[in-house]
Order: C-alpha cells, then structure tokens, then sequence
C-alpha cells in the first residue's frame, strides 16, 4: 500500500464532494481544511459514509470509524488526518 | 453468456456493486433500482452509463414487475436497500436473489441488528449474503463473514465494518456467478431465528438495573456520532444525550444513584452492585464538562 499525503487525500475527497457542493450552493473558493462538512451542508450522514467507502476504495486504506476523533473529524482537514493516521 | 443483473440498494456500496458488475465483459448491468428522492451515486452512474434507472419504490407497481419481467434479467442484486422486495419479483429470479443482510443469520434478522449484537455482548459479528424468498431475512445463506467486534465499536463503526465486509462477499460472488460456478445456500434454522423490529430500538432510556457492561454496550450500539442516530441515542433524563461510557469499580450504593463526579464524569450506580463512568456526553449540542455536570446533580437534589 502506498503511503498518502495530505494533499493526495484532500484531492480524493475534493473529487467526492465536488458534485456536492454544487448541489448545496457552497462556494469551492471558500472550502478551507476547517469546512465542517457536515454542518455547512456539503454531505449528510449517508454521504459521509460514503465518502468513508470511497476513500477505502480510491485508497486501500481500512477506515476504522470507532478511531475517529469525532470531535474534528467532519472537517475536511480533520478527516484528512483521520486517514492518514490510519494508513499507518 | 453474458449474465444481466438487475441492482436496487443505495449509496456507495451499492455502487461499488455496480461497477463490478459493469465492468466485467462478461456481465451486465440492466437495470438499477434506487432512491430517486436523494439522487445518490447510483442515479449518476446509472445516467453516466446508460443503465436503465428506477425509484426503488416502484419495484411494488405490477407495470414495473412486467417491464422487469421483460428485461429478461438473471440474478437480483440487494444492497442495503430499505425497500421489501415483493414476492412477484422475487419470483422472476427463482434462487437467484441475492440480498446483504448487516448480521448473522437466523440469530441477528430484522433491523439495525448490528447494533444489537454490541447490545448482547457479541465478540464476533458477519455480513451475511442469502438468497430472498418470501420471508425476511429467511432465506438460504449462500456465504457469510465473521469478524470481531472491538470493545470500541460503536453502532456507527459496526455498521461501516459490516457493509465493507458484504461489498467484499459481492465482489466474489459475483465473479463466481459469471463463471457459471454454481450460487447454492444453506436452509437456516429458523428454531434459532430472532426478529429484531425498528421499533425494538427506539427506547434510549438507561435502566440502571442493568450490569455495567450490559449499559456501556447499550450506550455504545446507539452512539453514531457525529451523526444522528437511526434508532436511539442513550440519555439521562430524555435531555443528556450519553455517547460513551465505561465500566468502574463495585458499588453498594442504589442503583441509579451519583457516587462521585471526576473530571471524565459521573460515577453511577447500577445492577450487580457495579457502576460505570459516563466519559462522553452531551446537552443542547454542548459537551457536559464537570460544571455542567455538577449544576445538572445539584438541580437534580433541588428538584427533589
């Protein structure tokens, strides 16, 4: 398994969500690693699962939810790291 | 001979269903049955692909039973779609119905089972692929997943682990279908079959009659955070909502009863003269600190 990088996962989640956030009218200029995803309305829970799946797919990194600071983890930067904390 | 699929699930691991299937040579998605309401990623692919697409609800409608009648499909395919399929459509894919359920099978059928076996103390759980009949959660399991269950699982993480562990049986089976392997499953024992209702889980009151680790589960199976929850989210009082929780020392006191407030939070009293810790939780979307839980105790003794 390759070893990601900030930028590499941001980049995969960017291309989840991009449709997204066109849908919710939320300005991509805007988006910053402090986005909330959840709570500006990009994803709802259902999404957010998915995005979990699609990062394990695009990165063949397992995802354990119960690891999650559930605290920062809906924000873009904070799941970011959630990830690459699990990659290793 | 290529083998046609018909699909109905949601989200993104019925998408990864899908693509398997799409992108096989020798097989072929014709058509996709989805939530049209919420216009997940299954509607995009289907649109991106020229896949026949319908609302999941209208698999009831006998025009659509017909048009699928027509479409001449071979195997059916259920990824965690809400939706009962009906017996009339179940019947143009005699044993060639496929449906993921998130627990084992017979002991774990019904709704929300994941969260169940956190609550009964499982140390071990499956993602279960059976053939549908008329029943639910009935019919004849073609294959089926252990894995354990980590003493932090939450409902939210045995969910996640559940379904990534049904896409990873799909993808096998699949394969095997198109290499004309033959799909056969074993008749459950329906003597150690347990139905768990939607409406089982709704209740998120603790009883402190309970054992220590009988109310740390119960807490844990209904802790989705961030998320909201499809069932019950334990609170104290209807108002604290409890998200985790651990096992302390014995207790004497009565159950129910405050023995003392540290810096995690309140040591409570329960069954077998035991108690837990609550470390987790909330109140008007506000994390209980040991103020909050002091004025909470204090408003409590008032009261009374």
């Amino acid at each position: 398994m390759s070893n990601y990088t900030f930028e590499e996962i941001r980049n995969i989640i960017i291309s989840f969500i991009e449709p997204k956030l066109i849908k919710s009218d939320f300005d991509k200029n805007k988006l910053t690693d402090e986005t909330d995803l959840l709570k500006d309305g990009i994803l709802d829970s259902f999404d957010f699962i998915d995005l979990v799946v699609y990062i394990e797919d695009q990165t063949n990194i397992s995802v354990d939810l119960s690891q999650l600071n559930f605290d920062i983890f809906t924000t873009l930067g904070g799941f970011i790291n959630e990830v690459l904390l699990q990659q290793k | 001979m290529i083998k046609r699929f018909v699909l109905t699930g949601e989200g993104y691991s019925a998408l990864k269903v899908a693509r398997i299937i799409t992108d096989n040579p020798n097989s072929e998605l014709v058509s996709i049955f989805t939530s049209l309401d919420k216009k997940g990623p299954l509607v995009e692919f289907a649109r991106e692909n020229d896949i026949k697409l319908q609302h999941s609800t209208k698999l009831r409608s006998p025009d659509i039973i017909q048009w699928l009648h027509n479409l001449e499909g071979d195997w059916f395919i259920n990824i965690l779609s809400p939706v009962i399929v009906p017996i009339q459509v179940l019947d143009l894919f005699p044993g060639r119905a496929l449906n993921l359920h998130t627990g084992p099978l017979p002991r774990y059928a019904g709704m929300h089972v994941h969260q169940w076996g956190i609550r009964n103390g499982e140390t071990s759980f499956s993602a279960t692929i059976h053939q549908m009949n008329a029943g639910i959660d009935t019919g004849d399991i073609v294959v089926e997943s252990y894995f354990k269950i980590s003493p932090i699982d939450t409902g939210l993480s045995l969910f996640n682990k559940v379904v990534r562990s049904g896409v990873e049986l799909f993808e096998q089976i699949i394969v095997d279908i198109i290499q004309e392997k033959k799909i056969s499953g074993r008749s459950q024992n329906i003597s150690n079959r347990h139905y768990y209702h939607h409406s089982d889980a709704l209740d998120g009151r603790i009883n402190w009659e309970w054992s220590s680790s009988t109310i740390v589960n119960f807490i844990r199976a209904g802790n989705y955070k961030p998320f909201i929850s499809p069932t019950y989210t334990a609170t104290l009082d209807g108002d604290i909502m409890i998200f985790s929780a651990e096992i302390d020392k014995p207790s004497s006191k009565k159950v129910g009863e405050l023995i003392e407030l540290t810096d995690l939070g309140p040591r409570i009293s329960c069954g077998n003269n035991e108690s837990v810790k609550i470390t987790s939780a909330e109140r008007s979307a506000q994390n209980m600190d040991i103020n909050t839980w002091n004025q909470y105790f204090k408003n409590i003794v008032n009261h009374d």
